[in-house]
C-alpha cells in the first residue's frame, strides 16, 4: 500500500514538472488574440472567422436557433463551433474557458445565469477576444444592453412580458377579472422581466393577479397548479402563463374540468404546440418571434463587428399578438 | 516462480494501470491539439477539477469505508447557499463559511447516523438526504439564486497564489491532508478496516459505527468547502448547482482505483481520477467534439476502470 503510494507522488510529480516544464515553454507564444478589429491598424483584415456558439442547454428553442445560425455562417464564409452547457452554469464558464484558450474570434453567448454570464464576458475581456449575448440577456438592464458586449441581440423581456398584458386586456375588455399568472423558473431574467412588463401593462386596467405560482416551463406543473386552483373554487377569469408549454398545461386542467368557455388562457412564445393550441381554440392567444431569425441576427451581427463595422448595442426583437384571428399567418419552428 | 511473477504482473497494471493510462491520454491529446499543453490550458483544467477534486478527496473516505454518499453535490449547493444567504444578511464572511461548514457537518453526521445506526443502506439515504436539501434550500433561498460579488470569495475562486489558482492550492492541501490521514494515522488505518471487514473490526474493538459517522462528517464537510469555492467563483449560489457532481465525485474515485467493495483505495489515485475526467471534458471542448460524446465516454471509462478491478478480484478469489 504504502509502496504503490509513492510511486504515484512519484508519477504526480514528474506529470507537474512535465506540465510546468511545457508550460512555461507556450507561456513565450501564448495565443492571444491581438486582432484589433474596429481601430484602424495594419493587420490584415479577415475574411473568415471563427465564432464560438454557447448555447445553454438542449431545449427545442435552440434547434430553431441553430438553423437560424447555420444559415448565416453558412452565407459569411463563417465556421460555427457550438458547445451545450446542459444548463449548468460552471460548465458553460468551463466551456467558454476553453474557447478562449483554444482561441476564436468571437464569443456568442446564451447565458445559463446573467450571473455567470458577466463572468464570462470579464474573463473573455481579458483575453482580447469579443463577445456577443443573444437570447439570454446579461446584466441588469432591461433592454439587455451591458458594457463590454459587443451587442445583444434578442427581445426585450419586459416589452414581451407586456404583449401577453395587452392581449389579456384585449381578451377580457372593460370589465377586466381576476387573472392566475404562472411563472417561470424563479429568479431567472424572463422570469422577472416577463412578469414585471406583464404588470406594467395591466396596471390602470380592471385586471388583478390574485395568485401567481411557478410551473419552471413545464407544461404538467401548470396543469396541476391550474387543477389545483379549480379544486379549491378559486374564482379567476384568465391564466396568464409566461410561456406556451404552461399554456397548453393550463389549457388541458380547464377543458376537462369543462371550465374552457369561462377562462381565458394566454401563452407566450409561438411554439408550434402554442401555435396549433391557439388554433384548436384551447388557449386564446400568444406571442410570436422568430427564433431562427434571432439566431441569424446574432451571427450577423458578430461578423458586422468583425468586419470592422459598428453595430448597435442592442438590436431587440419583438413579440407580436397571436390570437385565432391571426394565428395562420404564423408558422411553429420549435 | 511463474505464481509470483504473474502476480506482480496483474498487481502491476491494476495498480498503476490508470496511472500510465492516464499519461498516454495526456500525450494523445496533446499531439491532437496543439493548445492543450499551453500554462493557461492546465491552469483552467486544473482550476476546473478543484471543486469536484475536493469532493472527491471526501468521497474516498465514504468509498474506502464501503459506502457511498450521492448527496454531495446537493451539499455543496446547500453550503454555497448558506454562505451566500448569511453575508447578504450582513454576517462577516468568515463566519458565513464557518456556519456552513459546521452545518453541513451536521448535514453529514445525520447521514451516517441513518446509516451506522439505522442501517439505511447509504446510497438511500443519502438519497433521501438530496431531497432534504433540495427543499431546504429552496425555503432559505425562496428559489431565487443569490448573486453577489463577495471580494473575499471572488478572490478565492478566480485569483492565484503564487502563480497557482486559489481553487487547485486548497484541492492540492486538501488531497495531501487526506492522503496523510488514510495512510499514516490510526484513524485512516481504521477506515480501511471497517470497508474491508467490518465484522472482523467489530471484532477487533474498533468502534464501527463512530467511524462511519465520522467518515460522513469528514466528507460533507469537504463537500461543503467544494460549495464555498464554487460559489467563489461563479459570484452566484444556485439552487441547481451541484448536480451530477455526486456521480462525478463517485466515477473519479473508482477510476482511480478506489475499490467500491471498500477496504482499499487512495486519496492520490483519486486525483488521477479526477483529473481524468477533466482532461476528458477540456480536450473534448478543444477538439469540438460534441459533449453528448463526453458523457458515453465518461460512462464507458467508468465500466472499464471498474469492471477491471471488479474482474481481476474475481479471478484472485
Amino acid at each position: 500500500m504504502m509502496k504503490g503510494n509513492k510511486r504515484v507522488i512519484g508519477v504526480l510529480l514528474v506529470l507537474v514538472m512535465v506540465f510546468g516544464l511545457v508550460g512555461c515553454k507556450e507561456k513565450e507564444k501564448a495565443p492571444i488574440k491581438d486582432t484589433v478589429k474596429n481601430e484602424d491598424t495594419n493587420v490584415d483584415q479577415k475574411d473568415e472567422f471563427k465564432i464560438a456558439v454557447l448555447l445553454p442547454g438542449p431545449t427545442g428553442y435552440f434547434v430553431a436557433t441553430r438553423e437560424g445560425i447555420d444559415a448565416a455562417a453558412k452565407e459569411s464564409n463563417t465556421t460555427i463551433e457550438y458547445a451545450d452547457a446542459q444548463w449548468d452554469a460552471s460548465k458553460q464558464l468551463s466551456q467558454a474557458e476553453d474557447f478562449i484558450v483554444k482561441g476564436v474570434d468571437l464569443i456568442a453567448l446564451c447565458c445559463v445565469d446573467s450571473g455567470s454570464g458577466e463572468k464570462i464576458v470579464k474573463s473573455a475581456k481579458e483575453a482580447n477576444i469579443p463577445v456577443l449575448a443573444f437570447i439570454n440577456a446579461i446584466g441588469a438592464e432591461e433592454t439587455g444592453k451591458y458594457d463590454g458586449l459587443v451587442s445583444y441581440v434578442g427581445q426585450n423581456e419586459v416589452n414581451t412580458g407586456a404583449v401577453t398584458g395587452e392581449i389579456a386586456k384585449k381578451l377580457l375588455g372593460e370589465a377586466g377579472g381576476k387573472a392566475i399568472l404562472i411563472e417561470g423558473v424563479p429568479g431567472t431574467t424572463p422570469q422577472i422581466n416577463r412578469k414585471k412588463g406583464l404588470e406594467q401593462a395591466i396596471e390602470g386596467s380592471n385586471i388583478e393577479i390574485v395568485y401567481n405560482q411557478t410551473s419552471n416551463w413545464e407544461k404538467e406543473q401548470a396543469l396541476k397548479i391550474v387543477e389545483d386552483l379549480i379544486q379549491k373554487k378559486t374564482e379567476f377569469n384568465i391564466v396568464i402563463c409566461q410561456d406556451d408549454n404552461s399554456a397548453t398545461g393550463a389549457g388541458q386542467a380547464l377543458e376537462e374540468a369543462g371550465l374552457k368557455d369561462k377562462v381565458s388562457v394566454i401563452g407566450l412564445g409561438g411554439s408550434t404546440d402554442g401555435l396549433q393550441a391557439v388554433k384548436d381554440g384551447k388557449i386564446d392567444g400568444t406571442t410570436y418571434m422568430s427564433a431562427v431569425t434571432e439566431g441569424r441576427l446574432a451571427i450577423e451581427t458578430s461578423v458586422k463587428f468583425l468586419k470592422g463595422e459598428s453595430v448597435e448595442a442592442v438590436t431587440e426583437i419583438k413579440q407580436v399578438e397571436v390570437t385565432k384571428d391571426n394565428v395562420d399567418t404564423f408558422k411553429g419552428e420549435w | 516462480m511463474e505464481n509470483v511473477k504473474n502476480k506482480m504482473k496483474r498487481i502491476s497494471f491494476r495498480e498503476y494501470g490508470v496511472v500510465l493510462g492516464f499519461i498516454a491520454l495526456c500525450i494523445i491529446i496533446s499531439i491532437a491539439t496543439p493548445a492543450f499543453a499551453t500554462q493557461k490550458n492546465i491552469f483552467n483544467l486544473l482550476r476546473q477539477s478543484a471543486i469536484i477534486g475536493i469532493i472527491s478527496a471526501g468521497m474516498t473516505f465514504v468509498i474506502i469505508s464501503g459506502n457511498f454518499d450521492i448527496s454531495v453535490g446537493g451539499i455543496a449547493a446547500f453550503s454555497g447557499a448558506i454562505t451566500m444567504k448569511l453575508i447578504t444578511s450582513g454576517v462577516n464572511v468568515f463566519w458565513a463559511m464557518l456556519a456552513a461548514l459546521l452545518i453541513c457537518g451536521v448535514v453529514g453526521s445525520i447521514n451516517g447516523f441513518a446509516i451506522a445506526k439505522v442501517k439505511i443502506p447509504s446510497l438511500i439515504a443519502t438519497m433521501a438526504m438530496v431531497g432534504i436539501l433540495k427543499g431546504a434550500m429552496l425555503m432559505l433561498t425562496g428559489g431565487y439564486p443569490i448573486t453577489k460579488t463577495i471580494p473575499f470569495l471572488d478572490v478565492l475562486g478566480n485569483e492565484y497564489f503564487a502563480g497557482i489558482p486559489i481553487p487547485v492550492l486548497i484541492f492540492a492541501v486538501t488531497v495531501i491532508i487526506a492522503n496523510l490521514v488514510l495512510t499514516k494515522t490510526r484513524f485512516g488505518r481504521h477506515v480501511f478496516s471497517v470497508g474491508g471487514n467490518e465484522e472482523a473490526s467489530k471484532l477487533n474493538g474498533i468502534n464501527v459505527d463512530a467511524y462511519k459517522i465520522k467518515v460522513f462528517i469528514i466528507n460533507a464537510m469537504l463537500a461543503a468547502l467544494a460549495g464555498i469555492v464554487l460559489v467563489g467563483r461563479m459570484g452566484t449560489a444556485s439552487p441547481a448547482a451541484g448536480d451530477g457532481y455526486d456521480m462525478d465525485a463517485i466515477a473519479s474515485v473508482v477510476i482511480g482505483g478506489t475499490s467500491v467493495a471498500g477496504g482499499k483505495g487512495s486519496a492520490l489515485k483519486t486525483v488521477i481520477g479526477v483529473l481524468m475526467m477533466s482532461v476528458i471534458s477540456n480536450s473534448f471542448n478543444l477538439l469540438g467534439v460534441h459533449i453528448y460524446f463526453q458523457y458515453i465516454f465518461k460512462g464507458l471509462i467508468i465500466l472499464v476502470a471498474v469492471g477491471m478491478d471488479s474482474y481481476s478480484k474475481k479471478n484472485l478469489a
